[in-house]
């Protein structure tokens, strides 16, 4: 089954803003700074993603598991076993982020275990489904979060304080870490490596036109945040959630409920992606090969944990800042598909 | 030549009349409906068979006993002579057939078709004289609709065959017949526009009901589970219909009829999500007046399954949603209430599911009295003794009407419902999130012979959208042909 | 497999529909209308005005000729313990999400400590009312105001109808927080008060009870958390014709023709900030539309003109003066125009704000338009 540009970039740009819309921390940086270094952000993801869209070209049916297996079959399997922790990781802590927002967002509205459960089931059920109910439901889930941002910035238009808009001056150090934070927030150039055999055309479409919306959404939202609530944004840990608490529709008093609902179709999709984008390559390894092996068991493996901390209300790992996170992403996303597409010319060299 | 249930179907006629009657008698046991005569037509022996109250008494005389009697008074003729006689030469009925194994015989016998097998040739002749009762052409029982046609499908096969025809007077228009059911052998037509059809979906539903290994088929929904793709869906990619005039449209676009004998329905497919939501009325009305009422359709849709859900999980869960009034005249409502929201909602849900399909399977004599008692039941009583709250009967009021508009996805929207009650009930609207993505992802992954079950909504195909929002103009219509491949992007 | 999913899926049904999860009703939480925090010896003291239906039944609308609420109040160590002693006292969790007015008592030492409570309550409703009173703020929500469903709605529409007329100044708790945050403590509140009114004779005999009236006659000053000066009306209208918060205003002026009344509303303003020595220069320019109940002749207008441009430029320079250069509070966001304009000499002024704004220097120009 072969999915569009389009779609695509939607899974993208869904599995991005997951995390844009609820957690930018503005305790570090202020909202002007994170306006301006997002778009080096994007530059540095540009470049990032050159080797990925040079694979595709060269070998558009297969992702880098299998074209590494076609190197040798150690390296495969290696790689193969590399991107699996990732997976097992970004799930682990995808649900703790999910449930970290949870506990603190809707305090006492459910008991945090059975909001895990049920994440983990919804996305290992898409997951299961494939790539096309993934896909097609994205579209879905897209327009309404479009319906949604409308709907917020026309009800609270009235309310925007141009004089809580300023520009900050950015040095190097800032766009450095700006750079460091987008890269760790963006796991979805790992599973877009991927995701490659299912695409049926138009990476460069799709690639680059997720990484423009992508800057768009997020200068849109950050202004958004910054004009409404102006000092308050330093206060609340989750400014567009509090945006959308603000928010008021022609029936609704406020937002921040249809928000959560369309926050979770979001992280379903997320989360469903880490183990679809396994599928491809997983036929080639005997263990993997089922179903149940990549799709169940990375939610079991990176769910459990997750679940149990969030019991426990503790946070173990910082949730999104972390360099390392940003260090596997650039290794995974585009150190590696470099690598492969390097070694096997060499490979067709001396063949 | 040993006959039995078993090896009728492929046992070769005999050559002799004396045989004939004796297998044939074996192979149908005593059954009272067979009616075996010996008739001699021009002093040959031949051998009249027909099943009670299948033929029709006065094509009988007039096309079929009167000319063989004027054969009869020519000269005595020959087996060969009879046989030619019957299929080549005489203007009996236009529907004849050659028989030559027992199965052809009782498949025709009991479709009311007259045999006649003639002594000295080992092969029958079929004529079409059938006249058993049937029903009259009447209104369209579900798919109601102002301007459009009124005449509606019935039991009988052929009658079905000519409601189509006399709308498409085209030779592009093609019925293909054949036979699914070991034991009923159901007569069901394939019907599709040749220059419209992808032929890989109509041989795709022919191997499909040519596989079907059931004995019985009585009605669509024998058929239904296997023309869909295999996969455990909520919606059924296959939609049906009663009117002839909507089965046109459909095959006009390039998909595939299938009626089938002894039931009103008819299949079509392949079938999206978005059609359930057309009516032929959407041609017949102003095309802003078309927009306004598919708008209506969709919200009726959502009011129907998330209504209630989201009514409990927001009052329960989330009520700083509601408006400030709102919300304090619930809180007022439910004071006295015995039971939580979500009870409530369960009791009034399944009250009313009992209450309609009660009023489906009454007796029209006694309906009016069981919708009076529903409404004293659920409406006044529980209410003024505070049962159940008024809001909520309110709710699930704009509900039940709400998922009569579209009638087509009612066992859907009935038990989501349900489904949405319970969710929204235990975990708020995150559970109706969760709830709600499991049914869209279901719902996406659905494809109806390589069309995508929820296009052209996802994957968009931008050409089509204007049938979501609306309806193109005639004009515009004029110039597009709607295809199915439009919505598959796949050209033919 | 089938079998034992098909299990699963039942223990699972069955487990969740007799756990009791599903037995939320509207009515379990007590929805919070006002809030009245009053100094107590040990922390605060909590007061809420907490729905409580007139008239039950599932049929029977709320009576809004009754009060339909109950006041509550217990003591707490912080403005979270106070709130759990009230839960304790009604038995049931308390929903804020549909609170209209916060009231704080003058008394009150940390305001910071009574709004830091609902900023980190994602419940509550970020347009309540954030006012101050002089006297018992339980008493101000306890006020018998019968009209509307419950007190909270009436005393809502009294504040929006005063911001509108320009009154009070812009006092939603988003928006309080908002500028507090930015200016490290500084914020203006509308001073609210409880009269009793007089009832007529007629009411008198029928044995009605004398009804609560609220007015909002000053507003006070927040500076470094703690309530600091009261200001009289003037400062408050100058407060907002500087901040184009005057959407409706009575304006009484003084020319050859007599004494007129005319409505003044702000359509226009612009703000232009130069740096000069170590402070600012402001230069400000404020456009007013006037609206006569009927028409004059050209010089009556331009008289009329003329004295609102005085009036409004009087208003505006007062405030200025007193907020500035007198009480060093940033109430009329000059802070956030120097980080607008240049980001460098806001970062060099914020160190010393004091200074910095008793220096400031402002230019005011006002044109009246009709």
């Amino acid at each position: 089954m072969k999915i569009s540009s389009w779609q695509l970039l939607i899974l993208l740009f869904l599995s991005r803003i997951f995390i844009t819309i609820t957690y930018f921390t503005l305790e570090d940086i202020s909202p002007s700074v994170m306006m301006s270094t997002s778009a080096f952000s994007v530059a540095a993801d540009m470049i990032l993603v050159i080797p990925t869209i040079f694979l595709y070209k060269k070998y558009p049916d297969e992702n880098v598991i299998r074209s590494a297996f076609e190197i040798s079959k150690i390296f495969g399997v290696i790689l193969f076993v590399l991107y699996f922790i990732f997976a097992i990781f970004m799930i682990f802590r995808t649900v703790r982020f999910f449930l970290y927002f949870f506990e603190n967002a809707f305090l006492n509205l459910l008991p945090t275990i059975v909001v895990g459960i049920l994440l983990i089931a919804a996305s290992a059920y898409v997951a299961h489904l494939g790539i096309e109910a993934a896909a097609r439901s994205a579209s879905i889930v897209f327009v309404s979060f479009i319906l949604l941002l409308i709907a917020v910035v026309f009800t609270t238009a009235e309310d925007f304080d141009i004089s809580n808009y300023y520009v900050e001056p950015i040095g190097t150090s800032d766009i450095f870490s700006g750079i460091v934070n987008g890269i760790s927030r963006s796991s979805e150039m790992v599973v877009l490596v991927l995701l490659l055999p299912y695409l049926k055309n138009g990476i460069g479409k799709s690639v680059y036109g997720f990484l423009l919306i992508k800057l768009l959404f997020v200068e849109m939202i950050v202004l958004l945040c910054m004009l409404l609530l102006g000092g308050y944004i330093e206060a609340v840990p989750f400014p567009f959630f509090t945006v959308c608490s603000f928010a008021k529709a022609p029936f609704v008093e406020r937002l921040d409920a249809v928000f959560l609902v369309i926050w979770t179709l979001m992280g379903v999709i997320k989360l469903s992606l880490f183990t679809i984008s396994l599928r491809p390559a997983s036929v080639l390894i005997k263990p993997f090969s089922s179903k149940m092996a990549t799709n169940l068991a990375p939610f079991v493996i990176g769910g459990i944990p997750a679940l149990y901390l969030a019991y426990k209300e503790q946070m173990i790992i910082p949730l999104l800042d972390n360099e390392l996170t940003a260090a596997a992403i650039v290794l995974l996303g585009t150190v590696i598909p470099l690598a492969v597409l390097i070694l096997r010319r060499f490979k067709r060299e001396k063949n | 030549m040993n006959i039995d249930d078993k090896n009728y179907a492929h046992t070769l006629l005999p050559t002799s009349a004396e045989e004939f009657k004796t297998m044939l008698k074996k192979a149908a046991g005593n059954t009272m409906d067979v009616n075996v005569s010996d008739i001699m037509v021009s002093g040959h022996k031949c051998v009249f068979v027909a099943s009670e109250g299948m033929i029709s008494t006065d094509s009988l005389s007039e096309l079929v006993f009167h000319p063989l009697m004027q054969f009869n008074l020519d000269h005595k003729a020959s087996a060969e002579e009879v046989y030619t006689f019957l299929t080549q030469q005489s203007l009996m009925t236009i529907d004849r057939q050659e028989l030559s194994t027992f199965g052809e015989v009782f498949m025709r016998l009991f479709s009311g078709f007259a045999i006649i097998f003639i002594d000295g040739k080992n092969k029958a002749v079929s004529l079409g004289i059938q006249g058993y009762d049937k029903r009259s052409i009447e209104n369209p029982s579900s798919d109601t609709n102002i301007m459009g046609g009124q005449d509606g499908f019935i039991e009988a096969l052929r009658t079905n065959v000519s409601l189509v025809r006399r709308r498409i007077k085209s030779p592009l228009l093609k019925f293909e017949l054949m036979q699914v059911g070991k034991v009923t052998k159901t007569d069901i037509a394939i019907s599709y526009l040749s220059d419209r059809v992808d032929k890989k979906i109509v041989d795709e539903i022919k191997k499909r009901l040519m596989d079907i290994e059931l004995d019985t088929v009585f009605s669509t929904g024998y058929l239904k589970p296997f023309l869909e793709d295999k996969h455990k869906a909520i919606f059924s990619s296959i939609s049906t219909t009663d009117r002839p005039d909507a089965m046109c449209i459909k095959l006009n676009e390039g998909k595939v009829g299938v009626l089938i004998d002894g039931t009103p329905f008819a299949l079509i497919l392949p079938s999206v999500f978005i059609e359930e939501f057309r009516t032929v009325d959407d041609y017949t009305t102003r095309s802003f007046y078309t927009v306004y009422i598919r708008w209506i359709k969709y919200l009726s849709f959502l009011l129907a399954v998330a209504l209630p859900g989201l009514y409990v999980s927001i009052a329960s869960f989330h009520p700083g949603m509601l408006s400030h009034r709102l919300l304090l005249n619930l809180v007022a409502s439910q004071e006295s209430t015995p039971y939580s929201l979500t009870t409530e909602a369960i009791i009034i849900t399944i009250m009313y599911e009992i209450m309609r399909e009660a009023g489906i399977r009454l007796p029209k004599a006694v309906g009016g009295a069981v919708s009076i008692v529903g409404a004293l039941i659920i409406g006044d009583a529980a209410v003024t003794s505070s049962l159940i709250s008024a809001p909520l009967l309110i709710i699930i009021g704009l509900t039940a009407t709400a998922s009569f508009v579209i009638p087509g996805l009612n066992q859907q929207t009935s038990v989501l419902r349900l489904a949405y009650i319970a969710t929204g009930g235990l975990f708020g609207l995150y559970g109706i999130s969760i709830l709600t993505i499991a049914v869209i992802a279901n719902t996406c992954v659905l494809s109806s012979l390589t069309v995508p079950y929820t296009a052209p909504i996802s994957p968009i195909t931008v050409k089509r959208l204007t049938n979501i929002l609306g309806r193109p103009s005639f004009l515009r219509l004029q110039k597009t042909k709607g295809r199915v491949e439009d919505l598959t992007g796949v050209k033919k | 497999m089938k079998k034992i999913s098909l299990m699963c899926v039942l223990i699972l049904l069955v487990s969740i529909t007799f756990s009791g999860c599903g037995g939320r009703k509207p009515d379990s939480v007590g929805i919070v209308q006002a809030v009245g925090i009053d100094k107590a010896e040990d922390g605060f003291k909590l007061s809420l005005q907490v729905f409580r239906v007139s008239s039950a039944g599932s049929q029977t609308p709320i009576d809004s000729s009754k009060s339909n609420v109950e006041v509550i109040s217990a003591e707490g160590k912080t403005i979270a313990n106070a709130v759990e002693m009230c839960e304790n006292q009604l038995g049931k969790k308390m929903f804020f999400g549909h609170n209209q007015l916060l009231v704080i008592n003058k008394e009150v030492n940390d305001i910071y400590s009574c709004l830091e409570y609902f900023i980190n309550n994602f419940d509550a409703y970020l347009k309540m009312v954030v006012a101050a009173t002089e006297k018992s703020a339980k008493d101000i929500i306890s006020a018998d105001i019968s009209s509307g469903a419950v007190a909270a709605e009436t005393m809502k529409k009294i504040f929006d109808v005063s911001k509108k007329d320009g009154y009070s100044t812009d006092s939603r708790f988003f928006k309080v927080v908002s500028n507090y945050i930015n200016t490290d403590g500084t914020a203006v509140l509308p001073l609210i008060e409880k009269r009793a009114q007089a009832i007529s004779d007629k009411s008198k005999e029928s044995g009605e009870p004398a009804q609560d009236s609220l007015e909002i006659k000053k507003a006070i000053l927040i500076k470094n958390s703690k309530f600091s000066k009261t200001l009289d009306m003037d400062e408050v209208f100058g407060i907002n014709y500087f901040l184009s918060e005057i959407d409706d205003s009575d304006m009484i002026v003084n020319t050859s023709y007599g004494k007129e009344s005319v409505k003044v509303k702000n359509v226009k303003q612009s703000s232009e900030i130069t740096e000069q020595n170590d402070s600012v220069k402001l230069d400000k320019k404020i456009t007013v539309r006037i609206t006569l109940d009927k028409e004059e002749s050209k010089d009556h207008r331009d008289a009329i003109k003329s004295e609102v441009e005085k009036k409004v430029k009087e208003y505006t320079e007062s405030a200025c003066q007193k907020m500035l250069s007198e009480n060093s509070a940033d109430v009329l966001g000059i802070t956030a125009l120097v980080r607008q304009t240049d980001y460098k000499l806001y970062k060099k002024l914020i160190d010393d704000r004091e200074e910095f704004l008793k220096n400031v220097k402002t230019n005011i120009k006002v044109s009246a338009v009709y």
